[in-house]
């Protein structure tokens, strides 16, 4: 009895150790595939900042550093960096998808380092969004991506988080993608534009075929016109003996196949 | 009609007619049109152009060099056009009083003689130039830019060899005083 009961005891205690040791490897694998996101609660208006670094772009001190300066942007709405992988999305997709999955309506801004698809992406909701219009989010990554370019992940974000910031407060950002490509485009246009003004002005106006007609006939003179008849012909046509042939009166088409009607009608006299 | 008044501007060895109508003021002439000064012209036009665009948009540079490359082929669409109606005039095409004087074998020569030739290449390069960009599909925007700026310069010499074409048309060689039987084009 006392054997069996040593028995059952050692049993109980190898379950206990290996299903320790499971979980153990559970917690640890759950550590290395997801990093513990950076959660801080803005108490006065109850917006987030979350940092997720799934892709592990950051170290830990550039992600508290990073945290902390994007603290400002909660006084407007939640402020959210995330960094992939893995996607098998569109980096607007995801970025959509996942802010809306967290904080469903309300304001935000997102920046997510896609590097599966090796694109940047802000994604701003509701009120964020009239102030960081697409215009603007387009300005702010293409401002940054130099820095993902060299793998200055930190500074890309901390800049993108400074421009938002910059915005929301009211401020202006530098915009160099926008006035570049507008003074390039201007120059063609203009050079279009000009040349069709020159072309214009640069020909002189030419007399119509009208007016030269009108200007020519004014020229003839018509003396004693005579009007004679000199010849005339009669010429009988044979009409087809079918019974049932009704010849002209036809007009408008179409056919009796249902997918259009027909109209028009005749009448012989 | 009278009075009609007859005026000349010479240009190197180039001389430009007008006409006026006495009688209604009415000027007739061709005018050539000045290269630099169309340059100048084009600049100053670019800046309001210019703030007129940052008021509605914001451009990305591809979308700039897919714009551009657009307008490069309607300008090489405009040279063909012009280029046409252009030769029409220089050979009398559309004079069919002048044409039935001239012998077929006549006309064909001088057709493939004034024919233009080079304009249409800033364009054609233009285009090639952003369709090679979009190929490699670079990160970097200044390939863009660099895309954008080789458009705008196959525009302008594009217009420039319509704008050369159009002044040789538009002015007429120096009467020569010296040879029998005259220039019947001066």
């Amino acid at each position: 009895m006392h054997k069996r009961i040593k028995a059952i005891a050692a049993i109980l205690l190898l379950i206990c150790c290996f299903s320790f040791s499971l979980s153990a490897h559970a917690e640890s694998d759950k550590d290395s595939s997801l990093p513990e996101p950076i959660i801080w609660e803005n108490s006065e208006t109850g917006y987030f900042v979350l940092l997720q670094d799934d892709a592990e772009l950051l170290s830990s001190d550039e992600e508290a550093q990073l945290a902390k300066e994007m603290r400002t942007i909660t006084a407007y709405g939640n402020a959210v960096l995330k960094t992939i992988s893995y996607n098998s999305y569109s980096a607007s997709s995801y970025a959509e998808d996942f802010y809306y999955d967290i904080f469903g309506q309300s304001n935000g801004t997102l920046f997510l380092i896609d590097m599966d698809n090796r694109e940047l992406y802000l994604f701003n909701s509701e009120d964020i969004s009239y102030t960081i219009t697409s215009s603007y989010s387009n300005t702010i990554t293409d401002n940054v991506y130099r820095y993902a370019s060299k793998e200055d992940y930190y500074t890309c974000a901390s800049k993108t988080f400074e421009q938002v910031q910059s915005l929301l407060a009211g401020r202006r950002i530098a915009q160099p993608m926008k006035y570049i490509c507008n003074a390039l485009l201007a120059l063609i246009l203009a050079a279009l534009l000009n040349y069709f003004v020159a072309m214009r002005t640069a020909n002189s106006a030419k007399a119509s075929s009208r007016e030269i007609l009108n200007a020519i006939s004014s020229q003839f003179a018509f003396t004693n016109p005579q009007k004679k008849l000199t010849k005339q012909d009669k010429s009988v046509r044979a009409t087809s003996s079918s019974a049932g042939h009704i010849h002209g009166g036809f007009s408008g088409g179409g056919s009796s196949s249902g997918r259009s009607h027909s109209s028009g009608g005749g009448h012989r006299f | 009609m009278y009075p009609v008044w007859f005026m000349s501007y010479r240009k190197g060895d180039r001389v430009a007619y007008a006409t006026v109508n006495g009688q209604t003021g009415k000027v007739a002439a061709d005018i050539p049109i000045d290269s630099k000064k169309y340059i100048l012209g084009s600049l100053l036009l670019a800046l309001p152009i210019f703030l007129l665009l940052n008021f509605f948009f914001t451009f990305k540079p591809n979308f700039t060099l897919g714009l551009s490359a657009f307008l490069a082929v309607a300008t090489l669409i405009i040279h063909i056009a012009e280029i046409r109606k252009i030769n029409v005039r220089d050979q009398r095409m559309d004079d069919r009083g002048y044409l039935s004087r001239q012998s077929k074998a006549a006309q064909s020569s001088k057709r493939e003689s004034s024919a233009a030739r080079g304009g249409f290449l800033g364009s054609i390069i233009a285009v090639i130039a952003a369709a090679l960009i979009f190929v490699i599909n670079p990160v970097a925007d200044y390939w863009y830019y660099a895309g954008t700026i080789i458009a705008f310069i196959g525009v302008l010499f594009t217009i420039i060899a319509i704008i050369k074409k159009y002044n040789i048309l538009a002015t007429r060689k120096l009467p020569q005083f010296d040879r029998k039987g005259g220039d019947d084009r001066a």
